[in-house]
């Protein structure tokens, strides 16, 4: 059971969402802890947000293909960890998807002309740079509001809290000595939830399109591109991925929204990972 | 736990009743995190009409509500608290601006989801009672780890800039 009194909880918009911070257990200043927790998610959202043209990320697409751009060693991070999960699922998690989700309104298009092909495997990264072996636009909301969530818990752990929880919008990680309940919205009616059971140490994030759904000749569709056609996905199904970080997490979902339904991918092993699919029709 | 595995459907989960309210800060607690050692002192104000359009063409949001919760801070601050009203949500907010006019800061104070158990029927709740009752989670426990599509912080943004728009037309210092 979490603890019915948190020592403290606070939410703000970042990340284009609400970012809830919570501290059960804490041998130092509180309000310290939960202020540098923010501060991370706002220096990921500074860096990595695909809307913010001044963004190291944003320099990266105007600019890459001509010129190696230096990047902030969470930005690398980032990046690499990215390239490694589109090595491992086949491809199916890529951020190189930004020119499909701009072209249905899902993101604002940086530039008039958006490269066509390409994907992160055309990135070359070093230490504290990267350039493209091509135009791309990279869009990192797939991953890094899972990196933000890591990497709030790293500076809440630093300043003493023993246990507590960072949730952005829906992509959450738990960590203390206490198991605490988790629930997952219902697709087909998002204020029910459904019990995932009890964890601790956990990373637990979601994808699905009961927030985030268009309108489109292909009907409803929802901001997740498949790479091999390039056209998003259908709203119905949710998927949830459990792991230890909320970034592998994050991505996760996507891979395993795309990668069907007949047997669970053998990749999620690779990660140390689960995946919960819940079909969107179970209407009450 | 480390065990891969997928579900395809959902027959091992159990079914859980809608979250209630989150209460954040209340609008003291965020008045003294916003403006630490300050005396508040209430400013009441009520807008006219020609001010709730100046506002609208100013921010480019809807004005709902004419009645204002501010405060003034002893250094020209202004304190407010609004209500922004989402797709699928409720949020109350306290928003402090500087004697200049700039956000000092943003503090979610409660966060409410707007359908659920409030505005469904009794009959829609009554179908889960049973599953709920059998589950190892308690009625009337706060739900307070949710998982979930992202759900979007757009409409606190356009109310921060409404609000912003209502400093500059009825509460500048």
């Amino acid at each position: 059971m979490s603890p019915s009194s948190p020592e403290a909880r606070r939410a703000r918009p970042l990340l284009g969402t609400l970012v809830e911070v919570r501290i059960d257990a804490c041998e130092g200043d509180a309000e310290a802890a939960v202020a540098a927790a923010f501060a991370a998610v706002a220096q990921v959202q500074a860096l990595m947000s695909f809307h913010d043209l001044d963004s190291e990320l944003s320099r990266l697409n105007r600019l890459g293909h001509r010129l190696p751009v230096s990047l902030h060693p969470w930005t690398v991070d980032v990046l690499r960890r990215a390239q490694a999960l589109h090595r491992a699922t086949g491809g199916l998690f890529d951020p190189a998807v930004a020119p499909a989700l701009a072209a249905l309104d899902f993101l604002p298009a940086p530039l008039a002309a958006a490269p066509r092909g390409g994907s992160i495997a055309d990135l070359v990264v070093g230490d504290g740079v990267a350039c493209g072996v091509r135009p791309l636009w990279l869009d990192l909301g797939g991953i890094a509001k899972g990196y933000a969530v890591d990497r709030a818990v790293d500076a809440l752990r630093m300043r003493g809290v023993r246990a507590g929880a960072v949730n952005a919008g829906g992509d959450l990680r738990l960590f203390g000595d206490t198991p605490q309940p988790v629930v997952v919205r219902d697709p087909a009616d998002p204020c029910r939830h459904w019990s995932l059971g009890e964890f601790r140490d956990i990373a637990i994030a979601t994808s699905a399109g009961y927030y985030a759904a268009r309108s489109t000749a292909d009907g409803l569709v929802m901001p997740i591109i498949d790479p091999r056609s390039d056209r998003a996905v259908a709203v119905g199904p949710s998927v949830t991925v459990l792991a230890d970080e909320c970034a592998t997490a994050d991505a996760l979902t996507k891979a395993v929204m795309l990668s069907g339904t007949d047997a669970p991918p053998a990749w999620l092993r690779d990660f140390g990972a689960q995946a919960v699919r819940l079909e969107g029709r179970m209407a009450a | 736990m480390r065990a891969p595995f997928l579900v395809l459907a959902a027959p091992a989960l159990v079914l859980t009743q809608p979250a209630a309210a989150t209460v954040y800060l209340t609008t003291e607690q965020a008045q003294a995190a916003l403006f630490p050692g300050q005396a508040l002192t209430p400013l009441p104000v009520t807008l006219t009409s020609a001010q709730a359009d100046a506002i609208e063409s100013q921010s480019g949001v809807d004005v709902r509500n004419k009645t204002v919760q501010a405060w003034r801070a002893a250094d020209g601050g202004t304190f407010i608290v609004d209500e922004v009203l989402g797709k699928h949500e409720y949020i109350t907010i306290a928003l402090a601006i500087t004697k200049a006019g700039a956000v000092q800061g943003l503090e979610i104070l409660e966060y409410k989801e707007s359908y659920g158990h409030e505005v469904r029927g009794e009959d829609w709740r009554a179908q889960f009672t049973g599953k709920t009752a059998a589950s190892p989670l308690k009625l009337d426990r706060d739900i307070t780890n949710i998982s979930g599509a992202t759900l979007s912080s757009k409409h606190v943004t356009d109310g921060v800039r409404r609000l912003l728009a209502t400093w500059n037309v009825a509460l500048k210092p």
